[in-house]
């Protein structure tokens, strides 16, 4: 079974098509044009044996008429050949004398030779009772009809032979044409049928054939006729248009995705901002083969132009057609990509001295954190529409594009930073011994060391002192921030007692607090054991105390609340300040972060930013919620004295479920 | 369109777009009530003609300069526009700036027209 299936599926493999077709048509038409020779042979040799046996019948008829008894033999025999003279068929005509033993011949139509004997003992007897015979045989090769009559009384009986041979030779003839007709019907059938498939199916599965083939290579595709026709009715012909319109569809996907990964591969390479837009802009003018593509700026408020074989000019965007400019607003404010079909004017005329062209055009937005940063616009070219495909090439290099940019921004943006970084640290780090050189000689004159000061001199030099023991702290603070951020400040993990730490923060912090008229207080369980370092630790509750009181008006409180068990330790700073707007939030652990802009900063502007770090290197986390208006919680969670996490305590193999 | 281009004029600091209008009727309500210097007016409105139009606004609010803005900126259609009483025609096709200009120059009601 499997073998058969084998070599059906493998014949079917094998033979082609047209093959598959001809060979059924020529089997029917031999088949048919046999049944009907056959037929047509039947009729006529049955058609011909009854006129041949009516034919002796009547020459029969006509030998009995003679009167043996009256006219003489020879007279007979004359007569007899007259009669087969008239009917061209017939052979010989006998008159046989059946009362004699062997029948003998009486009279013969063909005196001078022999006769044949045609009939047999039973004929003979057969013609004594009174019976007619009429039968076909072979006579000598030849086919015969043989028809014997009894005439007078039984005693005598005609035989008449008749040549078939005319006969025969019609019906080959007949055989001959209808093989021939048949020939000539299956050949124009074959041909018929071969230049129908031809035009109608072969050529188009090969063209299918040569534009799948040809997908993906670099040959350029032809595209199929049907792909921008209708659905018909021919399976064959939707066929060839569905491949057509996938195949379309398909490479405007492997365009995108090439224009994709190539504005992927220049900002790798660290491609300028605008290089990279222009270069967006010309792959997708390639790529959609449109008259011209570009890109309106909407936050800077211009225009990149990609026109064909040219560099991409910049327009200021009040230069650009109204049509234009407000279609592309459309697009920017709804976020949905914008189709004006011929609507528009091509811009290449927008100086208003040319007749303006009507021109389709297609807006598609960037899409941007916070709306639209711009819009991509493709113009066809003249006469031409922008298909559904191209826009959806817009958008896949819209996304790309708009991602490249953000991604190029934030490697700028950290690249700066990190210099940044770097120059200031290296610049505190100078500026510290100067710094302590100038607070010691500052603490000499304050002393008296160099002589006695007048009050003036002295509130001066308090000034100088304060001023350079902020500079210092702010020296510090960054100091701080960069060996932590690079993870080289030495941290002294250890589990402390927060309440002490809490409680001398607190009345270390409290004439700063009762100077602001502000409310300070500490709500802490003693017992509570944190793995921190000790320093650090401290320095964070400054900060988040500082940061506190810093926003929270006269009147106002800050409370410091610590909570937690043995896995970790909650320590919050509570105040009733004005909260940090909503869109500064982000920037709460930003260096040098103006949270609340028109207020005067007084501290160094790193408190959070530190405080962020130091818990992070302690193992824990700092949260915070803020509502305008209404205050700040900041929540710092560290790791407890049993806390797995802690560093340089190891937790214990098993622990029990419950404890007695 | 005209939703992008009431954006961008209303990013201009010295212009006020005090209303859109959606059909004649309103139209004519608008210029009345809110008597603005300049009104734009496309020659194609939704079920109206922009002409009809413009010659109805100006029997409510005769004041106001109707400025035609449109794609349709055949000689035909401009010679409509201004027998309608309008006081300019611009093509949509003319720079943004160049609208603007032109609003500004009707305030002082001078007839300008442009395709």
């Amino acid at each position: 079974m499997i073998g058969d299936q084998h070599f059906w599926y493998g014949l079917d493999r094998r033979a082609p098509v047209w093959l598959k077709l001809i060979v059924p048509v020529i089997a029917v038409t031999v088949l048919g044009t046999a049944l009907f020779g056959y037929l047509l042979v039947d009729f006529m040799r049955s058609n011909a044996e009854s006129t041949s046996a009516a034919d002796a019948a009547s020459t029969a008829r006509a030998a009995a008429t003679f009167d043996k008894a009256a006219i003489s033999s020879s007279q007979l025999n004359a007569q007899l050949s007259d009669l087969v003279a008239d009917e061209p068929s017939t052979v010989s005509v006998w008159i046989v004398d059946l009362s004699s033993a062997g029948a003998p011949i009486v009279a013969s139509s063909m005196p001078t030779g022999s006769p044949v004997r045609v009939l047999s003992p039973s004929d003979i007897s057969a013609l004594q009772s009174g019976a007619s015979i009429g039968r076909t045989q072979s006579l000598a090769g030849v086919p015969v009809q043989v028809t014997a009559n009894p005439i007078a009384g039984n005693d005598h009986a005609v035989v008449v032979v008749m040549s078939l041979q005319g006969e025969s030779s019609a019906v080959y003839q007949t055989l001959l044409w209808i093989g021939a007709a048949g020939l000539a019907v299956c050949i124009l059938e074959v041909a018929l049928l071969l230049a129908i498939m031809e035009i109608g199916v072969f050529r188009r599965v090969r063209r299918m054939h040569g534009a799948v083939n040809s997908f993906g290579t670099s040959e350029r595709r032809r595209p199929l006729r049907e792909g921008a026709e209708p659905l018909g009715r021919d399976i064959l012909f939707n066929l060839a248009r569905e491949i057509e319109q996938k195949l379309s569809e398909l490479q405007e996907r492997e365009r995108a995705g090439q224009v994709v990964a190539e504005l992927g591969m220049h900002t790798l390479d660290g491609v300028d901002s605008s290089d990279l837009t222009a270069h967006a802009l010309q792959l997708l003018r390639d790529a959609a083969s449109l008259e011209r593509s570009m890109l309106i700026d909407k936050e800077k408020g211009g225009a990149l132009l990609s026109v064909r074989g040219g560099k991409p000019e910049q327009v200021e965007e009040a230069d650009l057609p109204v049509w234009l400019s407000a279609l592309s607003q459309t697009a920017a404010d709804t976020g949905k990509p914008v189709l004006a079909g011929r609507l528009g004017r091509d811009p290449l005329y927008w100086d208003g001295l040319s007749e303006p062209r009507a021109i389709a055009a297609a807006f598609v937005p960037m899409p941007g954190k916070t709306g639209a940063t711009g819009v991509m616009v493709g113009l066809a070219q003249h006469g031409g529409e922008v298909s559904g495909s191209t826009i959806s090439l817009m958008e896949g290099i819209a996304t790309a594009l708009s991602q490249s940019l953000e991604r190029q921004a934030a490697i700028e943006a950290r690249k700066e930073s990190e210099e940044k970084s770097k120059a200031l640290a290296t610049v505190s780090h100078e500026m510290r011994n100067p710094l302590n050189a100038m607070l010691g000689f500052n603490d000499l004159l304050l002393s008296g060391a160099a002589g006695q000061l007048n009050d003036k001199q002295r509130q001066y030099l308090k000034h100088v002192d304060d001023a350079s023991r902020h500079l210092l702290d702010l020296v510090n603070d960054y100091l701080d921030l960069a060996r932590v951020s690079a993870g080289s400040l030495p941290m002294d993990i250890e589990a402390i007692q927060v309440a002490p730490e809490v409680k001398s923060v607190v009345e270390l912090l409290q004439p700063t607090a009762d100077a602001r008229k502000v409310v300070l207080r500490a709500e802490v369980a003693p017992g509570t054991f944190a793995h921190a370092d000790r320093l650090r630790l401290r320095q964070v509750l400054i900060n988040l105390v500082v940061e506190g009181i810093r926003s929270t008006p006269p009147r106002g409180h800050v409370r410091v609340q610590v909570a937690g068990g043995s896995n970790g330790v909650r320590l919050s700073v509570i105040d009733t300040g004005s909260g940090i707007p909503s869109d500064r939030q982000h920037l709460v652990f930003s260096e040098f972060a103006e949270l609340r802009p028109g207020e005067p900063g007084d501290g160094t502007g790193l408190g959070l930013a530190l405080s962020k770090k130091f818990v992070e290197a302690m193992g824990g986390f700092i949260r915070f919620t803020s509502s305008e208006g209404s205050g700040t919680i900041f929540d710092v969670w560290l790791p407890g004295e049993n806390s797995p996490h802690a560093d340089g305590v190891e937790a214990p193999a098993e622990q029990p479920l419950f404890r007695s | 369109m005209f939703e992008g281009l009431v954006a961008i004029l209303g990013h201009y600091e010295d212009l006020d777009v005090l209303g859109v209008a959606s059909s004649a009727a309103d139209a004519k309500e608008k210029a009345k009530v809110l008597a603005p210097d300049v009104l734009l007016m496309d020659m194609r409105l939704e079920n109206a003609d922009g002409p009809d139009t413009c010659a109805q606004v100006l029997a409510e609010a005769p004041a106001t300069a109707v400025l035609f803005l449109s794609a349709d900126d055949g000689a035909a259609s401009m010679d409509r526009a201004l027998k309608a009483g309008a006081a300019g025609f611009l093509s949509t096709a003319v720079p943004t700036h160049e609208l603007v200009a032109t609003i500004h120059r009707l305030a002082g009601h001078q007839v300008k027209a442009s395709s």
